[in-house]
């Protein structure tokens, strides 16, 4: 088994509303029948049961209307107890919540179940069931399914973001990240203390304190306008919908525009920082070549055209000229095989030997080459000037015409509409501020690591003979290592994962949906479903309430799948450890699904999940199912409605062809009203 | 032509040269955090072990 599955082996509860004494379901635990499935009427005790699971783990009862009264009125007690054993990697757990009912408190005790059936109780029982599944993850385990019609977009953003990635592993290497980044401070200050002790190093120990004090400011402040940053893309997004959903017919039209135009500025602002970045290469490059071509055409030009000459003040001609006229220039003789003539010979030699004449041949061609190349050189960097002016001129145009749609937008004069506009606009000036914030941020942190490694070059110079010195250096490079690793990690993996979980959502949607649905999934693992013809997005329940149940328990199911292959990969080496491998218990799953929809989420339900517990209405049960899902059940049981005044043969259930009575008529009201029977 | 087979191996062999210092540490400090990822003192005991962790490996890689 893992060491991140959970498995929910019993639930016991005592006097906890509708059911008096004691009562339990065990759970299957069999991998390959991982379904246990309860049926029973509404209102007999689905939700009681999910609630008493929430109620044990973390003290709430967010189904309950009356949050306090949750013991048994029948029972004439003031407390009730719910009792839940579960296992989580190797380790058996018994948790124990018992609830006073005058006090309106409740208390948790937890016991490790050791292999004899000892008992060693579990200290900060509270803290240790959070760190296993934190409460943030019970909306999407512990699924509610008549609460949960509703998107999963009612959560608050940061719980869900942080829920999702701790369901997808990422958060423990966030941990890690987290540790070595205190230790490596840890280890900065030290070193720096080290270095400021000493004469030599006192300089460079300060300098290093100081920068590394800068590149903590940096990653702060690139952290918080990142989170600025996805803020005001959210504002934005959320007030364009607004506008592009509205009933303004022209005001539509205008914002479907703008985004059309917005988005082709982006691609046109990109295009041009790509031609920028190009045509810097470019100058980087091959500049040299214009300034060699003009350098070899000054001095080599002349040796080309008078071909003989030497590229020395001793130019060959007026030396045989010399020789030639017996004279100098100076009108000193040269008389044949004088010293002087000597002189002159032996510097025509000299000057004019292979390796000169090789050199002077070298010069020339690559004086050519310059030549040739900086023809091209100045063809390509003419291009990609022209091309930058067109980028300029569209982006200015589009910026134009941006404009003029804002005025549009504000000039219909709908006082919604204009405040919508307003706010997107402010939206849209942040997101330019900040972005343009975070760029400087990111160059000035480049600048700022650099220095830092050359003082550490020249501490790793001065520093030899130190043995301290260089220990903490190591565990500080080290730590570098080990950061950058995992935050690079972390990034690719991010990225696979948007993708994975919308691959897996769109299949079950495109699979189960009778509409064509487009699954959109933002950064911040919010999903929503567009209408690919006209581009509409569902919101809340706008595709129906059966659609928005069914993406929902389809995007659960998707992280859980991904977390069940992420526990397998970790034997491989990934540094991915899902956070908690959930059972899924689903109360009401199929709420306001129809038929279709029921067969099709059953499908794809057991397939993806690890424990699945489905608490399920009679009404909602068609024995045809059976074929769907009836080799994934390994325990199945039957709530039993006692009633003093029902008619017994009100409600039944029939299954594999038998039938069972749902419904009891009870003489007296010392029974309890819901009784658990497995079947 | 090398065969399949010697290909992978010698993938193999490849990344395994490659491999850096932080490779070979990262898992190491994974299994920490999540074995103490249940604890809740973990904090400081999980930092400690790490601490610990890392410069014994500095140990190791200056004895070989």
């Amino acid at each position: 088994m893992s060491k991140s599955e959970l498995w929910f082996k019993r639930i016991e509860v005592e006097n906890w509303r509708q059911f008096l004494g004691k009562h339990s379901i065990d759970f299957s635990n069999d991998k390959s029948k991982h379904l246990t499935i309860i049926h029973a009427e509404n209102s007999v005790g689905k939700t009681t049961m999910l609630n008493a699971i929430k109620f044990v783990l973390y003290g709430v009862t967010p189904e309950f209307t009356d949050k306090k009264n949750l013991v048994c009125d029948r029972s004439n007690k003031d407390t009730c107890r719910v009792r839940l054993n579960f296992k989580y990697g190797e380790t058996e757990y018994t948790a124990l919540r018992v609830y006073d009912q005058n006090g309106a408190n409740s208390k948790l005790t937890m016991h490790e179940i050791k292999r004899q059936g000892d008992q060693k109780l579990v200290p900060s029982a509270d803290a240790i069931i959070n760190k296993i599944m934190p409460s943030e993850l019970s909306n999407y385990f512990l699924f509610a399914g008549e609460r949960y019609q509703k998107a999963l977009d009612g959560y608050d953003n940061n719980s869900h973001h942080r829920a999702i990635r701790d369901i997808l592993g990422f958060t423990l290497s966030e941990t890690v990240i987290e540790d070595i980044n205190v230790l490596k401070s840890k280890y900065t200050k030290k070193l720096s203390q080290l270095l400021k002790k000493n004469k030599e190093t006192n300089n460079l120990g300060k300098e290093l304190e100081r920068l590394e004090g800068f590149e903590t400011q940096y990653k702060k402040l690139i952290e918080e306008s990142d989170r600025e940053l996805k803020k005001q893309i959210k504002i934005k997004e959320t007030n364009d919908e607004l506008i592009k959903n509205s009933n303004h017919i022209k005001a539509k039209e205008f914002a479907k525009t703008q985004e059309l135009q917005e988005k082709e500025l982006g691609r046109t602002k990109d295009n041009r920082t790509g031609t920028l970045k190009q045509r810097q290469k470019l100058i980087s490059s091959y500049g040299y070549i214009l300034f060699g071509s003009k350098l070899t055409k000054k001095n080599f030009d002349h040796i080309k055209v008078n071909r003989g000459d030497i590229p020395s003040p001793h130019r060959e001609n007026v030396i045989t000229k010399l020789i030639k006229q017996k004279k100098c220039i100076c009108s000193t003789p040269i008389l044949p095989n004088s010293k002087e003539e000597k002189a002159l010979q032996e510097l025509m030699q000299e000057a004019s030997n292979e390796i000169i004449d090789n050199r002077v041949i070298d010069a020339i061609s690559q004086g050519d080459y310059f030549k040739k190349r900086s023809v091209s050189f100045l063809n390509d960097l003419k291009n990609i000037e022209s091309n930058l002016l067109k980028f300029n001129n569209q982006i200015g145009s589009l910026e134009t015409d941006l404009e003029q749609l804002d005025k549009d937008i504000k000039a219909i004069g709908n006082v919604n509409i204009s405040k919508f506009q307003e706010k997107r606009d402010a939206a849209a000036k942040e997101i330019l501020k900040v972005s343009g914030d975070i760029a400087v941020y990111k160059s000035d942190r480049e600048s700022n690591n650099n220095l830092i490694k050359t003082i550490k070059r020249q501490i790793s110079q001065v520093q030899v003979s130190s043995s301290e010195n260089t220990k903490l250096q190591k565990f500080i490079d080290l730590s570098d290592q080990v950061i950058d690793k995992l935050t690079k990690t972390l990034k690719l993996h991010e990225k696979a994962s948007l993708k994975e979980i919308k691959e897996l959502v769109q299949n079950n949607v495109t699979q189960s949906l009778r509409k064509t649905r487009e699954v959109i999934l933002t950064e911040d693992y919010q999903f929503e479903l567009r209408d690919p013809e006209t581009g509409r997005i569902d919101k809340g329940s706008d595709g129906g309430n059966g659609q928005t149940l069914l993406s929902n328990l389809s995007f659960i199911t998707a992280l859980l799948s991904i977390s069940k292959r992420r526990a397998s990969d970790r034997q491989t080496g990934s540094i991915f450890v899902p956070g908690t491998i959930s059972p899924f218990v689903i109360d009401a799953p199929f709420a306001e699904m129809d038929d279709t929809y029921i067969a099709k989420v059953l499908e794809f339900l057991p397939k993806q999940s690890h424990q699945l517990i489905i608490f399920l209405s009679s009404k909602q049960w068609e024995d045809e199912y059976e074929n769907v899902i009836g080799e994934s059940i390994g325990k199945r049981y039957i709530f039993i409605n006692h009633d003093m005044t029902i008619d017994p043969s009100e409600s039944s259930l029939t299954i594999k062809n038998k039938t069972y009575q749902l419904n009891v008529k009870t003489d007296d009201n010392k029974t309890s009203a819901t009784t658990i029977e497995e079947i | 032509m090398p065969s399949n087979q010697s290909t992978a191996e010698l993938m193999r062999q490849l990344a395994e040269e490659s491999k850096t210092d932080a490779d070979e540490i990262t898992n190491e400090l994974i299994d920490i955090a999540m074995s103490l990822k249940h604890r809740s003192d973990s904090t400081t005991s999980r930092r400690d072990l790490m601490e610990k962790t890392l410069n014994q490996f500095l140990i190791n890689k200056d004895k070989t």
